[in-house]
């Protein structure tokens, strides 16, 4: 009985870890990175689109009707149908635009189609939207720096 | 050679496809300008319903009139068209598609055909309009008949609903008040969502159910004071030079132009001197603003108008800066659109996409984007453009609604009160209006007692969500005077907060402000100390 006890504990213990350790992974702050660090990363990101999609498409958003059209947006992205995914996109604009994963998307898309001007249009949109996260700002900077 | 084009398409195509082809592009009627194709377009032309809910006796009414669209025709000729369709019922009966005694009782029935008034070919013709001309850049007449295309619109039935029934109660309310003058009053109107593009409602007549003279796309009219915003735009953009407290003159002008005098008025017909930029727009002060364009030029104003697409060239007469300029509603309304985005333009748009028969997107009309001006000139001008609702020309509305829609407009009238427009934005919606007479009679309208009218009317009924305001780090909002513009605070008398890029605020206060300016904020949180305090010594 008591090493039934013990072993419940050790699971108790280690999922309070396991969420804590989670949580630490969603809200990593830019201060929490060193210089040289962050440098490297936000090249990485502007000079590797797949790391960049990747990054992009770990952003949730924070409604969840928007959350799901996104997931079918970014499964449409994966499959290469970029009339559908911007489709998608659009659906969920005429939900919410305070979205800055919306608007990262839009971005990235476009980039992906070739308009590159519309591209940094849709980040310097995103970038005056006052509930975007650092990251998130972070990232649509990306799609103004990124070489033509 | 049609008997060769005959064979080929025997040789093509099954019978079906042939007769499918055939149903869906035979002329069956003409209903005005427009001819009804198809027995699809037949069935709304004639039934006021989609052919999917006709019942025998009205498909056998339609197929009777292939053989004479006129002669059969069932508004014009019933008793031959009676007569067709109950030969053609005879017929399924022969072929025992329908039994003798549903023969009779089709044969006993009425024609049932809607009175030509009634909205056959689409409920919102104005909207349509839009869509055809949408459709003609990318499609031919004959594919848009035959290729069974299905077709997604921007349309929200919601608002284009309340924009028709407000343009039509607001001109019943405008003619009680003024008179049956006012009877053949024609209206304008456009709903289009700020930050898409996206077309939800457009009406073209003040019968907004009514096809004909589509208003909000072949109006071309003089925009009066809707033309302000543009030039001190232009101004704005100069920030270095320009800020919303820069001086203007609204004193007496007189210019040579054209071999004549202009002298241009105010519509109070007075001359208010020196004036802040921002006061001068929210009280539309002609004067001040003619004096601004030509400062500025009219190359620099041109400018700006292809920034905010619009590509007609402007004639170079002083009277331009205070609204002889002539613009269609869509038009008008397009430009506005990359205002009220803060500068960013999107091409309006009807249609989201087009689907061919299997369902497969044919042609898409995606959300385009292009920033055309920096959003902080642009934030300014929205910050002067939101005082005509606080303290200006469409005053009345409560300042936290005005705040939380985060809205702005601006009123125009033209020369005799000809024009009436009011163009606003409110939470996601721009939203335009004008009013005016077909012939270009005098109206008793203003901007203001006219087209704010139902705009208000119709902003009420739908109720805009709130938006938040635009993140913007180089704004920085100081306390300023509304006479003379420079610096002021919060507990002085006639002070406002206005927003300036930061480095082009004023730097000087005159010293009679000083002692009011230096006044400590008196917070609720003080406030609430103090009693605590007086509470606390009563007790002790």
């Amino acid at each position: 009985m008591s090493n039934l006890k013990l072993i419940i504990l050790f699971l108790a213990l280690y999922i309070l870890f396991s969420c804590a350790s989670n949580q630490n992974k969603i809200y990593v702050s830019s201060d929490s990175i060193s210089v040289s660090e962050f440098s490297s990363s936000v090249e990485l990101l502007i000079s590797d689109t797949n790391f960049l999609e990747g990054e992009i498409l770990k952003i949730n958003a924070k409604n969840p009707s928007v959350q799901r059209i996104l997931v079918s947006s970014d499964n449409y992205l994966r499959e290469g149908k970029l009339i559908q995914a911007n489709s998608e996109l659009e659906r969920a604009l005429r939900i919410s635009k305070k979205e800055g994963a919306i608007y990262l998307r839009l971005a990235h898309l476009r980039h992906v189609q070739g308009l590159l001007d519309e591209s940094k249009s849709f980040a310097s949109k995103a970038l005056l939207i006052k509930e975007i996260s650092s990251w998130e700002r972070l990232l649509l900077n990306v799609y103004l720096k990124r070489p033509i | 050679m049609e008997a060769i084009a005959a064979l080929l398409i025997e040789f093509h195509y099954s019978k079906e496809e042939i007769l499918l082809a055939y149903i869906n592009d035979v002329f069956l009627a003409q209903s005005g300008k427009r001819a009804v194709h198809g027995f699809g377009m037949g069935a709304q032309h004639f039934f006021g319903t989609s052919v999917s809910n006709l019942e025998t006796d009205q498909i056998a009414l339609l197929v009777g009139m292939l053989k004479g669209p006129s002669l059969y025709n069932p508004r014009r000729n019933p008793n031959n068209a009676t007569n067709r369709r109950n030969l053609v019922l005879g017929i399924l009966q022969k072929r025992r598609h329908i039994n003798s005694s549903a023969l009779e009782e089709y044969k006993s029935r009425e024609l049932r055909v809607v009175s030509p008034n009634f909205r056959s070919e689409t409920k919102y013709p104005a909207f349509h309009d839009l869509v055809r001309l949408e459709l003609r850049e990318n499609y031919e007449d004959s594919e848009l008949r035959t290729q069974g295309l299905k077709i997604q619109t921007n349309l929200d039935p919601v608002l284009q609903d309340s924009l028709e029934n407000n343009i039509k109660k607001t001109k019943a309310q405008l003619v009680k008040k003024y008179g049956d003058k006012l009877m053949d009053l024609e209206g304008a109107a456009m709903a289009v969502d700020i930050s898409t593009g996206e077309i939800k409602a457009v009406v073209g007549s003040s019968n907004p159910s009514k096809f004909g003279f589509n208003r909000s796309i072949n109006a071309i009219r003089p925009i009066g004071s809707l033309v302000k915003p543009f030039i001190y735009l232009t101004a704005l953009n100069k920030y270095d030079e320009y800020n919303l407290t820069t001086i203007l003159d609204d004193s007496k002008l007189s210019i040579k132009s054209g071999g004549e005098i202009w002298e241009p008025n105010n519509f109070d017909k007075q001359f208010h001197g020196k004036i802040p930029l921002h006061v001068a727009l929210w009280q539309s002060y002609n004067i001040a603003s003619a004096r601004l364009g030509m400062q500025l030029g009219y190359d620099s104003v041109q400018e700006i108008f292809k920034k905010l697409g619009i590509d007609k060239s402007i004639e170079r007469y002083p009277s331009l800066f205070i609204g002889s300029f002539e613009m269609s509603p869509f038009d008008v309304i397009q430009s506005y659109q990359t205002i009220a985005a803060d500068g960013f333009y999107s091409p309006l748009r009807s249609i989201r996409d087009i689907k061919n028969l299997m369902g497969d997107i044919d042609l898409s009309y995606p959300y385009k984007i292009e920033q055309r001006i920096r959003p902080e000139p642009v934030h300014l001008l929205k910050f002067a453009m939101q005082q005509t609702f606080i303290s200006g020309t469409a005053r009345g509305y409560p300042r936290k609604t005005i705040e939380s829609w985060q809205a702005g407009g601006k009123t125009g009238t033209s020369d005799d009160q000809r024009d009436s427009w009011f163009v606003g934005f409110a939470g996601d919606l721009l939203v335009l209006v004008w009013l005016g007479f077909d012939d270009n009679r005098p109206t008793p309208l203003t901007g203001r007692s006219g087209a704010l009218e139902v705009w208000k009317n119709f902003i009420n009924d739908i109720e805009p969500s709130s938006v938040d305001k635009s993140r913007l780090p180089r704004i920085k909002y100081v306390w300023t005077d509304k006479k003379d513009g420079l610096i002021s605070g919060e507990k002085c008398k006639n002070s406002l907060l206005v927003p300036f890029i930061i480095g082009t605020e004023p730097n000087t206060m005159p010293s009679v402000r000083s002692k009011c300016a230096s006044k400590p904020k008196r917070n609720k949180s003080d406030v609430m100390q103090k009693l605590k305090k007086v509470f606390e010594e009563g007790q002790g």
